[in-house]
């Protein structure tokens, strides 16, 4: 009798756990597949049978996005931004990573604090002092907004590869010295390779945050050859809010690339939040 | 080993790149940022010292900034509210160790990966008073007649915002709390257990308590990152109906890039920075105290 009861008790908040968890899951989902079955429709289809699927899965849209409107260069410079910004903000801050988590120098404690305030400094106070001097100093607005990207990367970056560094033990290290290894070479061939699983960890951060940018690449990208993804499907808003398929098939197109490394490496990404949360 | 440890060259080498950059475009420009604010610039015609002027006229002359401070902070303010407790509750239902966990959390971290900008644009359109997912809704119950246009309500604006952001972070705040949830120690549970307490007991007598720190950590995150937030503001509403939504980023935006009023936008920017300081330091001596 008691034990049926508990039984019985159970599934009941079973039924609500997973009522409330599959709800809200269909909150996610939902909004998302609701924007790609549109996407399909005609006009008329989006007015008229809102819930219905679409009459044909015609890729009408998606090739007009980019035969008329450049998607495929859009898609290619953010592709270009986020890998150079990743690529070099990765030698800048994993050497600085080991001269500061490694290596003997006064100064080691003040270069990390220094790099550290960056952490409190939000883009929105700095924004107008940067594109007045970087107009000023003469590089070129792609230019500018990748270094800016660049050093966007550091504070963080820094800061998870120093915690990972004083992880590995120096032993292996001192023995490649004394096999006459130079602190560079050992650096590049020994220490590196271990920390690449927080490396990878880094670059997808970063590659995000470039990926994702808007307010900088509205500020700095006037040329519609420069222009970045975000910006590419933001024009859509106001060019085509009659034509409602070209907004949504360029929102699907915005977030597809995301939604395709988010299922290559979701571990990856969450370990990586948590990391951030815990040290942080 | 470590004699070549202190080797200078090395070091400066590994160092300078960063520092050099880091002090090129971050450092000289915050500082620059206080300077410019003394200001009236709009590249175009020479620099004029104006003083404490820009602050004066932006706490007195500017309506539109006052307004933009509150926005921000009613901006916070539901979102806390609407992701926080949340994140928690899914968070506590995901730590048990049941089936599907992993999946659930999976699924609602999605959103997060996502740009901000294509996620306000799929909320305007879910929004949009014709063709929008949530006026279709509604016209399930009430009529097909029933049309709302969300966005350009001032008093349903913000909200709306607000719920689109939430729909995006809430599953960030989720995997923060799961991983500070999973690294209670589970003697701490099993003695609760055989002490006889029930599940939503322990969560409130004994996991919260635990939780204070990881609690903090997603309080000051949620707080930094409502102050500066522009993109779901920008592309939802712009600012609009009748800056109802506009926040201070945007109003910097505006300022600086549109009226060309550098001066006056580094110090909208300036006092931004300030405001995240504050406040971080505010809910971190809360927390100080309590523990």
């Amino acid at each position: 009798m008691q034990r049926q009861r508990t039984k019985k008790h159970v599934r009941k908040s079973d039924f609500v756990r997973y009522g409330f968890l599959g709800f809200y899951g269909v909150m996610i989902v939902y909004p998302l597949l609701f924007t790609l079955m549109s996407s399909f429709k005609t006009n008329q289809e989006i007015f008229s049978t809102p819930w219905a699927l679409p009459q044909s899965l015609s890729l009408h849209f998606y090739i007009r996005l980019f035969t008329e409107f450049n998607m495929q260069s859009y898609l290619l410079n953010s592709l270009f931004y986020a890998t150079v910004v990743c690529l070099v903000g990765l030698v800048v801050t994993t050497t600085a990573a080991y001269a500061i988590g490694r290596m003997r120098w006064k100064l080691s404690k003040v270069a990390l604090g220094l790099l550290m305030t960056g952490l409190m400094v939000p883009m929105h106070a700095i924004i107008v002092p940067l594109y007045i001097l970087t107009t000023r100093i003469g590089v070129t607005n792609r230019m500018a907004l990748m270094l800016i990207f660049i050093t966007n990367t550091i504070p963080v970056s820094t800061f998870m590869i120093i915690g990972f560094l004083k992880g590995i033990p120096r032993e292996i290290e001192e023995s490649a010295v004394i096999d006459g290894c130079s602190i560079p070479r050992a650096f590049v061939s020994i220490v590196c390779p271990m920390l690449k699983p927080t490396l990878a960890t880094v670059t997808i951060f970063n590659f995000l945050s470039v990926w994702n940018d808007l307010l900088l690449s509205l500020i700095f990208l006037n040329e519609e050859t420069q222009k970045t993804l975000q910006l590419g499907i933001v024009r859509f808003k106001n060019a085509f809010y009659t034509d409602y398929n070209i907004l949504l098939s360029g929102i699907i197109v915005g977030v597809l690339p995301s939604i395709l490394v988010y299922l290559f490496m979701s571990e990856k990404i969450i370990s990586g939040i948590s990391a951030g949360a815990i040290k942080g | 080993m470590e004699q070549m440890l202190r080797d200078k060259k090395v070091i400066a080498l590994f160092v300078l790149p960063a520092i050099l950059l880091f002090c090129m475009f971050t450092l000289a420009p915050l500082v620059a940022s206080l300077g410019l604010s003394f200001f009236k610039w709009d590249l175009l015609s020479p620099m004029k010292y104006i003083g404490l002027r820009n602050f004066e006229n932006l706490l007195t002359l500017d309506d539109i900034f006052l307004q933009s401070v509150l926005n921000t902070i009613h901006y916070l303010l539901l979102s806390v509210v609407l992701q926080i407790p949340m994140a928690y509750l899914l968070a506590v239902l995901l730590t048990q160790g049941r089936r599907f966990d992993k999946g659930f959390r999976n699924i609602i971290f999605v959103p997060v990966t996502l740009s901000g900008t294509a996620v306000a644009l799929m909320f305007y359109f879910i929004y949009h008073p014709e063709v929008g997912l949530l006026n279709n809704f509604i016209r399930l119950f009430a009529g097909s007649s029933y049309s709302h246009g969300w966005l350009a309500d001032p008093n349903a604006a913000m909200f709306c915002v607000c719920v689109a952001v939430a729909w995006q972070f809430v599953g960030y705040h989720m995997v923060i709390f799961i991983t500070g949830m999973t690294s209670i120690s589970g003697d701490i549970l099993e003695a609760a257990q055989i002490d006889g307490a029930s599940r939503w007991k322990t969560v409130w007598h004994i996991i919260t308590p635990l939780m204070k720190p990881v609690i903090k950590v997603s309080l000051v995150l949620i707080t930094t990152s409502s102050l500066k937030v522009f993109d779901s503001v920008f592309v939802l509403t712009g600012g609009g109906p009748v800056h109802a939504t506009e926040v201070m980023a945007s109003h910097m935006y505006n300022k600086s890039f549109f009226q060309l009023r550098y001066g006056y936008g580094s110090a909208i920017g300036f006092l931004l920075f300030i405001l995240c300081v504050v406040c971080s330091w505010i809910i971190s001596s809360a927390f100080r105290d309590k523990e």
